[in-house]
């Protein structure tokens, strides 16, 4: 093996014609020692440990008699674990099911039934939790489990690499399988299948070949520029495709070293951006949302993509509003590249940047290793500059959707060009852009969320006679679940208890921000509800709510009086200025500020609150609580 | 002082090369015993005292999301209770030998008492407020157990502290950087201050002594004012350099202080930690109850004077610079009613005027603070004053 950490100038993505190739170069090429995943709480994966443990895993597939293309549920809280048995799977040729651990149970065994598994990999909370498993192949994972010993301090300090019943422990006493690289996994051997939504009793999965996967991979590495010295920032869910196409697998393609250091929480930022820096990351992957927040509460000082290190961000997932993108790449001097593609085409197909003839602002950017026709409602080609449905094609687009022949066809047409059902158009120097959507799909924070599915599951709470759900646009995560309930005869149900309910059946991303409990919903002549008017109806509810307490003037009234304590104008400032990016923000006019707001609202403001309010939304709710106190 | 010598060189040395041998789990374990055990050696009072907080704000504290106002009042009243009462027994003992310099603090004070008592106290204002993020005893240990900051200061804060210890990684840039820091430090303490302030230029002042005495206290003054900044600021690189040895970046104290444009411009770049503390945690306090920014104003540098000593001289010294600040509000309120000056020529005059004005004032306050009685103080300042008497 040759001990190096350096790519090889012979290197090239292109030459690799299945995983096994990869694999064998990865075992040859790659140091043994170099870490290929860093998790939480510094817990690593290396190059070596990896290819051992699924050499070790494959041949207890053997054992256990699974046969390639045999589908099996990955279920566990812990990243690791979860990356070494798919990995596992990708060498022996079984077909991966990564189930969501946050989902609800209805969810989780919806996704089991429906992907009719040959075995279970699961955490034993799952097997506790879970009633009526199928009775099949079983594998305890050991969550935390130690991968890698850390040397001879490590096992020093008792590291003995944890419960022998259970995965990866029991593989100690298991002969490395030798024979993996010999007999290549067949490109339409479908790899994994990701399942679209649980909550419904025919969940839409989508198969992805190896083929579609290497595909995918190769024009990653070729396109990022990815080499054995890249490191990638990746912390988004494994049972998405961003989460573990763009993470662990293109990393372990690309020979490159993935971080998954933390768990996204908009009081984790300053962690991420700490990360960054440590970690010496070259490549941050985030959807939208995480550029949000991180534009919203990151120190705009802050240096950490100002370095020799880093390259570029990619922003994937969802819809990256170009105020957001440009003044986010001016704030931190760092490029965004956007990228655009669908889980149906393992992840993504259009991408704006990293190359300045890619790269304009505001577009989705142009195909690399992907056709693209706009078409309309006949599948008729459309002109430059008009607007119709995004059709691709390329050798990453989906096999199809898993034992749904109807849904497939639907989607894919004879000729192999995958149906996107977003709307977009082409402009004259090439570029394309979304402009719209003709699925009925919310996209919080980079994940699909289907209206009917959260609608289903709010009409089977108890209390709840029917429901509407609908998507509406958010600063921060793109877009928001919204819904209406009409409560049932007699019954007045509290929007908290039903969210409580919800979760119980579906996880928390496609929980409605808002229920609003209504009479009754405005309908057309056929009976469709009319969600227009709906939200109407809801807003003029509500404003005329606000109106009764004053609630919409307070914070139009709030950025005034910071603008003249701060000497600033009003345009400048928003709820979220705090004194780091608010030039006239001194100690002394922060207590003028606050001050001033006691005079203009007719409130007495706690010496505490004076200390305490950071940002112009602290403050405005700071005025809500007092005047709420004083009603 | 402990700073200038090869043991302290030695320590330094040690510290940082075992920290970047031992494996990263282990660095912050070995950087709290690395700071008991200097303690243990050469301030073990200072050691009792400072296991003793830790171990009441981890039960007090730390172990929990926030704390009470009672709580705050009660931790404040501790901490500042054992500064105050070192402060006030070492006045009865030693107090004119106090005087502005680093020195001060190797006699009775304990060992960097000044400097973590205010960190606690800052914890614990802001642990009230709500703004501390979770984190570890063992985080909250390596904050107290500080090594590089014991000395001199900074005054550092727990969340910028807490920061470089996500971020802390091997970077032989910055351990060059911070070597290179400490070398300045020393250049700034033994050439410029002892070597060329203290020695060259004292020898030459010397020589006007008895021939022109305004201009010898004038002199005198000028120097004890670039002995005070070369020697502080050199301390506070040498602190910083041995920070970022270890992967922190420790905050600046001074930022040319010389080329403020007013007092309070200088309070922003002289001792920045101790006066941004005083700022947030004084100035605010008041202000904030009291809604008088005079009050407050007075009120946090009588903080900063009683911070260097108990005594009337430093009380005079918080009161002088307080009645400064004041004077300088109200200016802003009188300033866009007077003649404007537009002309370029005419706004750099003012600015080197204003400059020297605030340069000045600071410098005659040093004289209250250095001298034992106000009649000495007011017979340098008659001197240079009113010379031609």
């Amino acid at each position: 093996m040759t001990d190096t950490n350096q790519t090889p100038a012979s290197f090239s993505v292109d030459k690799f014609s299945n995983f096994s190739e990869v694999f064998a170069y990865n075992q040859k090429h790659i140091s043994g020692s170099k870490v290929f995943v860093q998790a939480r709480q510094e817990r690593k994966l290396s190059y070596g440990r990896l290819l051992d443990l699924t050499a070790r895993t494959c041949s207890w597939f053997t054992a256990q008699n699974l046969k390639r293309g045999d589908r099996v549920i990955i279920l566990s809280h812990d990243g690791l674990a979860i990356v070494a048995l798919f990995m596992a799977c990708l060498r022996y040729g079984l077909t991966a099911v990564i189930v969501a651990p946050d989902s609800g149970e209805e969810e989780q065994m919806n996704l089991i039934r429906a992907a009719k598994p040959s075995a279970l990999f699961m955490d034993d909370v799952f097997y506790k939790k879970l009633k009526a498993l199928p009775d099949i192949t079983k594998l305890s994972i050991e969550p935390n489990a130690a991968y890698d010993k850390g040397g001879l301090l490590g096992k020093l300090m008792g590291n003995k690499g944890g419960a022998a019943d259970m995965f990866p422990a029991l593989l100690k006493g298991i002969t490395p399988a030798t024979d993996c690289e010999t007999n290549p996994v067949p490109l339409d051997t479908v790899a994994y299948i990701l399942f679209t939504s649980g909550t419904t009793s025919r969940p839409k999965g989508v198969e992805i070949t190896h083929g579609n996967l290497l595909a995918q991979m190769k024009t990653f590495v070729r396109h990022y520029g990815y080499t054995a010295n890249s490191h990638l920032l990746n912390i988004l869910p494994l049972h998405h495709t961003d989460g573990l196409t763009q993470g662990p697998v293109v990393a372990f393609t690309g020979g490159c070293t993935v971080h998954r250091p933390l768990r996204f929480a908009i009081n984790a930022i300053p962690q991420l951006m700490s990360a960054i820096y440590k970690y010496r990351i070259t490549h941050f992957i985030a959807v939208p949302a995480m550029l949000q927040l991180i534009d919203s509460l990151g120190a705009k000082d802050d240096q950490v993509f100002k370095n020799e290190h880093f390259k570029f961000i990619i922003s994937t997932a969802g819809y990256l509003d170009p105020n957001l993108w440009q003044r986010f790449e001016a704030a931190f001097g760092v490029m965004i590249v956007n990228v655009y593609g669908l889980t149906e085409t393992v992840c993504e197909a259009l991408y704006c940047g990293p190359t300045q003839d890619t790269r304009r602002v505001g577009t989705i950017g142009k195909p690399v290793d992907t056709e693209v026709r706009i078409c309309d409602d006949d599948g008729k080609d459309v002109t430059d500059g008009q607007e119709g449905e995004l059709w691709l094609k390329g050798d990453h687009v989906m096999k199809g959707y898993f034992e749904m022949p109807d849904e497939t066809a639907e989607v894919l047409t004879d000729d192999g060009w995958f149906k996107t059902g977003d709307l977009g158009k082409k402009d004259k120097d090439g570029f394309f852009h979304i402009v719209g959507r003709k699925k009925n799909v919310i996209i919080v924070g980079g994940i699909n969320v289907y209206p009917d599915d959260v609608a289903n599951i709010l009409r089977s709470l108890s209390g709840v006679m029917d429901a509407v759900v609908w998507g509406e646009n958010d600063d921060t995560w793109g877009e928001t679940v919204n819904a209406a309930i009409i409560p049932e005869q007699n019954n007045t149900p509290d929007p908290h208890k039903i969210s409580e309910q919800f979760l119980n059946h579906a996880a928390v991303e496609m929980l409605p921000r808002q229920i609003h409990v209504v009479s009754d919903f405005p309908r057309g002549p056929a009976g469709k509800v009319i969600v227009r008017d709906l939200q109407k109806q809801i807003s003029a509810q509500k404003q005329g709510a606000a109106a009764e307490n004053g609630t919409d003037q307070f914070e139009d009234k709030i950025i005034n009086v910071a603008a003249n304590s701060f000497k600033c104008p009003a345009s400048e400032l928003s709820l979220s200025s705090t004194a780091e990016t608010t030039k006239g923000w001194s100690s002394l006019a922060h207590v003028e500020f606050l001050l001033s707001l006691e005079k203009e609202f007719g409130i007495k403001v706690e010496p505490k609150d004076i200390l305490s309010v950071r940002s112009i939304g602290d403050a405005l709710n700071v005025v809500k609580n007092k005047i709420g106190e004083a009603a | 002082m402990l700073l200038l010598t090869q043991d302290w060189l030695f320590t330094v040395l040690g510290v940082v090369l075992i920290h970047w041998i031992l494996p990263a789990k282990l660095r912050g374990a070995w950087i709290v015993a690395a700071s008991a055990g200097f303690l243990a050696v050469y301030s073990p009072i200072s050691l009792v005292i400072i296991s003793a907080l830790t171990t009441l704000y981890y039960f007090v504290a730390v172990k929990k999301d926030s704390i009470s106002g009672k709580t705050l009042i009660g931790l404040i009243l501790v901490t500042a209770g054992i500064l105050s009462s070192f402060k006030f027994y070492d006045s009865l003992i030693v107090g004119a030998t106090i005087d502005f310099t680093p020195e001060s603090m190797d006699f009775i004070i304990p060992l960097g008492l000044s400097y973590y008592t205010f960190r606690c106290i800052h914890y614990a204002i802001e642990k009230y407020k709500g703004t501390i993020p979770a984190h570890s005893f063992g985080e909250f240990a390596q904050f107290m157990f500080f090594l590089p900051t014991f000395l001199v200061g900074p005054i550092h804060r727990f969340h910028d502290f807490q920061s470089d210890l996500n971020r802390k990684r091997w970077d032989p840039y910055m351990v060059a950087q911070g070597a290179e820091r400490m070398l300045y430090g020393y250049v700034k303490i033994t050439f410029i201050a002892n070597l060329l302030v203290t020695g060259l230029l004292g020898i030459g002042i010397a020589n006007i002594s008895g021939s022109n005495e305004s201009l010898y206290a004038y002199l005198s003054m000028v120097r004890a004012f670039l002995n005070l900044y070369f020697m502080f600021s050199g301390f506070s690189d040498v602190a910083i350099g041995f920070g970022m040895m270890l992967g922190f970046k420790v905050m600046e104290n001074f930022n040319f202080p010389f080329l403020a444009a007013n007092i309070s411009d200088f309070w922003r770049r002289w001792h920045i930690s101790l006066t941004s503390w005083c700022r947030d945690y004084v100035y605010m306090g008041v202000m904030s109850t009291a809604r008088s920014a005079a009050l407050a104003a007075a009120a946090a540098m009588l903080v900063m004077g009683l911070w260097h000593e108990f005594s009337l001289r430093f009380v005079l010294w918080g009161i002088y610079h307080g009645v400064g600040i004041v004077i300088w509000q109200n200016f802003q309120h009188v300033k866009p009613k007077l003649p404007q000056v537009k002309n370029k020529y005419g706004l750099m005059a003012l600015r080197v005027l204003s400059t020297l004005l605030t340069l000045h004032y600071f410098m005659f306050g040093m004289l209250i603070a250095n001298n034992t009685d106000l009649s000495t103080t007011w017979g340098e300042w008659h001197k240079m004053l009113f010379f031609w008497l």
